[in-house]
């Protein structure tokens, strides 16, 4: 892929944009692509030990999680999702009732709330939105799906013209804007099978992002406006 | 794996307009210090914009007749909270504002028994006036404040540049270090690239509140 990319490039080998900035670019999009898209998920073991308060931190146990999708019981029941009002609304003393856990609260980044609160390890089946692997050996393939692979090309073109900015930076914009259409097909997708999987989260909402200001470089800004003076 | 801003500066140097990594750790208008500068100034951002920094608290001791309690270093907002008296006897707390207090009970200020609301606007402005709560009713009995908080992380800098996040928003922090470094008055400035940095910081910002839940 870095070598498709130093072509498009006009380069015929990596040279002033070198083969470690057009991985990095290949990685840094494909990790947008999954961020913004949630497309790739893993199902693991999770031994919630007892312990004095009901929060846990699931990034200890899960180190390349974006946000957990779906919690379940060793008997493969579904915990559900709730929010903390609703568990106070439930029991007015949830953060110290024991028993097995039936329910669960996301907050922030990682934390996660248990409700009854485990009085022995309770084995939870955690599925969650993952990290992608980094790329780094020519023959690695990108985690996500084949049909996007071009455009984390497109995406590491517009990335490497970063360093140029002004009007080749603004070339590549299209290219920009052709991933971000990917990401939204591709979240519209995983967004479906979320919703009929009966997940707790669904990727985001890619058509109501304006994209007009991300893709605009503006030219009143005074290196752009020196690029153009030259050319005219 | 947390976040560690530190691998953020790895993949800086070329679109700084650096040849090397060393050439970047060599240089006299940008230096390594500047760049975790611009990464702490986004976290302070986020820190208000998104409900990232959550995290569970409960370093707070009630004793009796606590009618104001401190609240922990770097905490900007509660979103829980409760007492918890041991053996477990707990109290959840009310969040509630100084007007319905009064609305509640005119001399709420004199009143002590189990605390079932706690205020963040109740006590004085100024030095020791913010940063503080206050328990309505005042308490009687030792306890054990127990809180689900928005935490403003240490301060991102070399030795200490892991921040609780997962690990894929390490790039919101480059396009953070790459807009403070290109919008700043110099021979290499690129204010153009700055601003698109800073457009792409806003669509991870926009992911982040949806998934992270909203700031301020």
């Amino acid at each position: 892929m870095y070598t498709t990319a130093s072509r498009r490039l006009n380069e015929p080998a990596p040279t002033f944009y070198p083969v470690s900035e057009l991985v990095a670019a290949i990685n840094e999009g494909q990790r947008l692509f999954v961020f913004l898209t949630l497309c790739l998920e893993t199902t693991l073991a999770w031994n919630a030990a007892p312990q004095s308060s009901p929060f846990y931190s699931l990034l200890t146990v899960f180190p390349d999680l974006i946000a957990p999708l779906r919690l379940m019981d060793g008997a493969g029941g579904k915990i559900r999702c709730s929010r903390l009002e609703d568990l106070t609304s439930l029991d007015a003393a949830w953060p110290a009732t024991p028993g097995t856990p039936k329910r669960y609260a996301r907050i922030g980044a990682d934390l996660v709330a248990l409700y009854p609160q485990p009085v022995s390890t309770a084995l939870i089946q955690v599925t969650y939105a993952r990290a992608p692997l980094a790329l780094a050996a020519d023959t690695d393939v990108p985690e996500i799906p084949a049909s996007f692979h071009n455009e984390l090309v497109n995406y590491a073109i517009n990335r490497v013209r970063q360093v140029e900015g002004a009007a080749e930076l603004e070339k590549t914009m299209p290219l920009l804007n052709s991933f971000l259409d990917a990401v939204q097909t591709c979240g519209e997708y995983v967004r479906a099978r979320n919703r009929g999987n009966q997940y707790d989260i669904v990727p985001f909402e890619m058509s109501a992002f304006d994209r007009s200001q991300l893709l605009k470089v503006r030219k009143d800004l005074v290196p752009m406006r020196t690029a153009l003076a030259a050319v005219e | 794996m947390a976040c560690d801003v530190a691998n953020c500066l790895n993949d800086l140097w070329h679109r700084l307009g650096f040849l090397s990594q060393a050439d970047l750790n060599a240089s006299t208008w940008l230096t390594a210090a500047d760049l975790y500068q611009f990464a702490d100034d986004a976290v302070s951002d986020l820190v208000h914009t998104t409900g990232l920094f959550k995290t569970f608290d409960s370093s707070v001791a009630i004793v009796n007749g606590t009618g104001s309690v401190p609240m922990p270093a770097g905490h900007v907002f509660t979103v829980f909270a409760w007492i918890d008296y041991g053996g477990g006897v707990i109290q959840i707390l009310r969040l509630t504002n100084v007007e319905q207090l009064f609305a509640l009970d005119a001399g709420w200020t004199g009143q002590a028994s189990m605390p079932v609301r706690l205020s963040f606007d109740a006590g004085d402005l100024g030095v020791g006036g913010l940063g503080t709560a206050t328990l309505y009713p005042s308490a009687t009995s030792a306890g054990t404040l127990c809180q689900v908080i928005q935490q403003t992380p240490p301060a991102v800098q070399a030795g200490s540049s892991v921040l609780p996040v997962s690990p894929i928003l390490a790039d919101y922090f480059t396009y953070a270090m790459l807009a403070g470094a290109l919008a700043r008055e110099s021979d290499h400035a690129k204010p153009e690239v700055a601003a698109h940095a800073e457009q792409r910081m806003a669509l991870y910002e926009k992911a982040m509140g949806q998934y992270y839940g909203p700031g301020m």
